[in-house]
C-alpha cells in the first residue's frame, strides 16, 4: 500500500475593531498578530518573515495582508484535519492575547469571500504529492473538482450579486477558467503549479478553487476523496475520462447554484448526469482497486464514507443540514430569512429585481450609485417603461416595493451570519451549534487537537522538521527552516528534508548540501555559501 | 454507471431500514425534532453572533483579495 503526502493551507480574514467603533489599521493588525506569534509560538524562521512551528505547521502572511496557517505534511486525512484545527486553536488564542494587548476586539473568520468588495476571495489550498506527469492530471480530476462541491462545498452567497443568491460554493463565481496558472485572478479550475518542494521525483499537485470549511466531515471527505482521485490517476486508471465535462465552468456553476444535487450536467460524451452520478463513478473505481498497491491504506473507510454520503444526498440532501457547511447554512439562513419577514423562496425573484434595477441604473448618470430602498423607491428618476415591468414582475410573483427596505435589511444581515458563521474562537455560529450538539459533523478519529498544536504528526518529514524545531527555538536566528531543510548559519550545515518520507535527522555539510540537494535549495544555499558569487 | 447502482450493502440496508412496524415514523419525529432543535440553537447562535448593524460591521471588516 502506498503512502501518500497531502497538506492544507488556509487563508484568513481577520479584523480588529475598537469599543468605539473605528477598526485597528489592517497592516498594523496583521504585523501584530505575526509578532505576536514570534514571542509566543515554538518556532524557527522561515526564510521570509514566517514560522515553521514545532508541530511542523508554517505560519505567515499571505497576499492580501491574510495570515496564513499550513498544516504540516500529512500521511492521511485524520491528521490533515487534525492540523487544521490544531492551527485554528494557535490562530484563535493568538486573537485572544491580541485583543487584550490593544484593547479592541480581535476577530479571525474562517471565510472564502468579503461581502463587501465583490471580486475579493481568498484561498483554502490543498496539496496531494503524487507521482504522476502533472499533464496527465488534469482532465482525470477536473470532474472530480467540479462536483464534489456537493459535499464539500462551504456554502454562502454569490459575493458577485447584488441580490442574495445562496450558492453550495461560494468561490465558484470567483473561478473565471478550468485550467489556469494564476491564482490570485482568472483562478481555474485546475491550477498548473508544480512545485514539489521536494528532491526531483515527485510533484505536488496544488487545488485553489475547494474552500475552507467547519465541518469535519466536510473537510475531511475532501481531503480523502481527492487523493484517492489522485491515487487513481498517478495509477493510470484514468479516472474521470469517462466523465469528462464538455463545459467544466458551467458545470460547476450549475451544480453550485443547485441544492437539490440533482441538476445534470452534459460530459464530453453527450450522456446527462448528475454530480452524484459522477461522484459514484470515482467511488465505484475506487472500490474496485481498493487492494492496488498505489492506493492507501486507509482507502477502503475512505470508500465507505464516502458511498454514505452520496447515498445521503442521492435519497435526501436535506439531510445533510446538520452536517455539511453548505446544508447547515442553507437550513439556517432560510429560517432566519423566514423570521424576519423576508420568504426564503422569494429571495430569487428579489435577486432578479435587483438586478434589473442595476442593469437600468448602470445606464445613467447615477451609475455609481449604491443601491438602497431610500434611492430606488424615493431620489431615483427611474425610467418609467423598465420599473413598470420590473413592477409587473413583484405583482406576479405576489411581491411588492414596500418590501425592498427589508430585503435590503435581511440582506446585509444574512451576509453578516455568513461572514461570522466561522468566526474562531468560540464565538461564530458554527462554534455556537457545535456547543449546543446539534450538528454531526465530527469525524472519529480526528481527536487529540491539543497535542496536535505542538506535536507534529507521527510519519514523514514533518515529524522531523518538528522535533528539531523544538529542540532548536530560540536560537537568536541561528537556524532557518524551509519545508525542504533547516540551515544552520554558524556552521552552515543542512538538515536535508527533501526527501517526504524522510525518517532520520541527517545533517549535510556545506559541500555535501551543495552537492546533493535539489536547486530548489540555490538560493538558500547561495545566502550561507562562504565563497560568495558561486552559482547554484 | 447509474444513479440508482448501488453496492449489495446499501440496498440491504436500505432494505432493513423500510417501515414495518411504524419505526419509521418514529424516525420521522426524530428527525423533526433534531431538525427543530438545529434551528432553535441556530437562531440563538445568530442573535448572539449579530453586531446589530450589519452594514458597518461588514464596511469595517472589508479584507483584500487573497489567493
Amino acid at each position: 500500500m502506498a503512502e501518500r503526502l497531502m497538506g492544507i493551507e488556509t487563508e484568513y480574514a481577520v479584523s480588529a475593531m475598537y469599543p468605539w467603533g473605528s477598526s485597528l489599521d489592517q497592516n498594523e493588525l496583521v504585523n501584530r498578530l505575526l509578532a505576536l506569534a514570534r514571542g509566543r509560538l515554538v518556532h524557527l524562521p522561515d526564510i521570509a518573515s514566517g514560522l515553521f512551528l514545532g508541530n511542523g505547521a508554517r505560519f505567515y502572511l499571505d497576499y492580501g495582508n491574510h495570515p496564513e496557517l499550513t498544516t504540516p505534511e500529512c500521511t492521511n486525512p485524520w491528521d490533515v484535519v487534525r492540523y487544521i484545527l490544531a492551527g485554528e486553536r494557535i490562530l484563535a488564542g493568538l486573537a485572544q492575547e491580541l485583543a487584550s494587548e490593544a484593547g479592541a476586539e480581535v476577530m479571525v473568520f474562517k471565510a472564502n469571500v468579503d461581502y463587501g468588495s465583490r471580486w475579493v476571495t481568498w484561498g483554502c489550498h490543498e496539496s496531494y504529492m503524487h507521482r504522476a506527469p502533472p499533464y496527465a492530471l488534469s482532465d482525470q480530476i477536473i470532474p472530480h473538482l467540479a462536483t464534489r462541491i456537493i459535499y464539500t462545498g462551504a456554502g454562502g452567497f454569490n459575493s458577485q450579486s447584488n441580490g442574495l443568491e445562496f450558492t453550495l460554493s461560494p468561490r465558484v463565481p470567483h473561478l473565471a477558467n478550468v485550467v489556469s496558472n494564476n491564482s490570485t485572478s482568472d483562478r481555474g479550475i485546475f491550477h498548473t503549479k508544480d512545485e514539489s518542494l521536494t528532491k526531483p521525483g515527485f510533484h505536488r499537485l496544488h487545488i485553489i478553487c475547494g474552500e475552507s470549511l467547519c465541518s469535519e466531515t466536510a473537510m475531511w471527505l475532501k481531503v480523502a476523496t481527492t487523493a484517492l482521485v489522485v491515487a487513481m490517476a498517478e495509477a493510470g486508471l484514468s479516472p474521470g475520462l469517462a466523465v469528462g465535462l464538455h463545459s467544466p465552468l458551467q458545470a460547476m456553476q450549475s451544480i453550485a447554484s443547485d441544492p437539490s444535487c440533482s441538476a445534470l450536467v452534459e460530459t464530453i460524451g453527450g450522456r446527462r448526469l448528475s454530480a452524484i452520478e459522477i461522484q459514484y463513478h470515482y467511488l465505484s473505481l475506487a472500490e474496485n482497486h481498493l487492494g492496488d498497491s498505489r492506493m492507501p491504506p486507509w482507502a477502503d473507510e475512505v470508500c465507505r464514507q464516502w458511498r454514505e454520503m452520496l447515498n445521503r444526498l442521492l435519497d435526501a440532501p436535506e439531510s445533510a443540514a446538520a452536517t455539511l457547511d453548505w446544508g447547515i447554512k442553507r437550513a439556517l439562513y432560510a429560517s432566519y430569512a423566514n423570521s424576519r419577514g423576508v420568504a426564503w423562496d422569494s429571495l430569487p425573484h428579489w435577486t432578479r429585481v435587483i438586478a434589473g434595477v442595476r442593469q437600468v441604473l448602470d445606464q445613467t448618470e447615477d451609475y455609481d450609485r449604491a443601491l438602497t430602498a431610500d434611492f430606488i423607491l424615493n431620489k431615483w428618476n427611474a425610467p418609467k417603461p423598465a420599473m413598470e415591468r420590473l413592477t409587473e414582475f413583484l405583482e406576479a410573483k405576489g411581491l411588492n416595493w414596500d418590501a425592498l427596505d427589508l430585503v435590503f435589511k435581511v440582506r446585509q444581515e444574512l451576509l453578516e451570519i455568513d461572514t461570522r458563521f466561522g468566526q474562531l474562537g468560540g464565538s461564530g455560529v458554527f462554534a455556537g451549534l457545535d456547543r449546543a450538539g446539534v450538528l454531526a459533523h465530527h469525524v472519529s478519529g480526528v481527536e487529540a487537537i491539543e497535542e496536535a498544536t505542538t506535536d507534529p504528526p507521527a510519519a514523514g518529514r514533518a515529524r522531523i522538521r518538528g522535533e528539531v524545531t523544538k529542540r532548536l527555538a530560540g536560537r537568536n536566528g541561528r537556524y532557518q527552516c524551509d519545508w525542504q531543510g533547516i540551515f544552520d548559519m554558524k556552521t552552515k550545515r543542512l538538515l536535508d528534508l527533501s526527501e517526504p518520507f524522510e525518517a532520520v535527522e541527517r545533517w549535510l555539510e556545506f559541500d555535501q548540501a551543495v552537492a546533493s540537494v535539489p536547486p530548489a535549495f540555490g538560493a538558500l544555499l547561495a545566502r550561507l555559501d562562504p565563497d560568495p558569487g558561486r552559482r547554484f | 454507471m447509474r444513479l440508482r447502482e448501488r453496492t449489495e450493502d446499501d440496498r440491504v440496508r436500505h432494505d432493513q431500514d423500510a417501515p414495518d412496524d411504524g419505526s419509521s415514523d418514529a424516525n420521522l419525529r426524530q428527525m423533526r425534532l433534531a431538525g427543530q432543535s438545529l434551528l432553535t440553537a441556530g437562531a440563538d447562535a445568530i442573535q448572539k453572533a449579530l453586531s446589530g448593524d450589519s452594514e458597518s460591521f461588514l464596511a469595517a471588516t472589508r479584507q483584500q483579495g487573497g489567493q
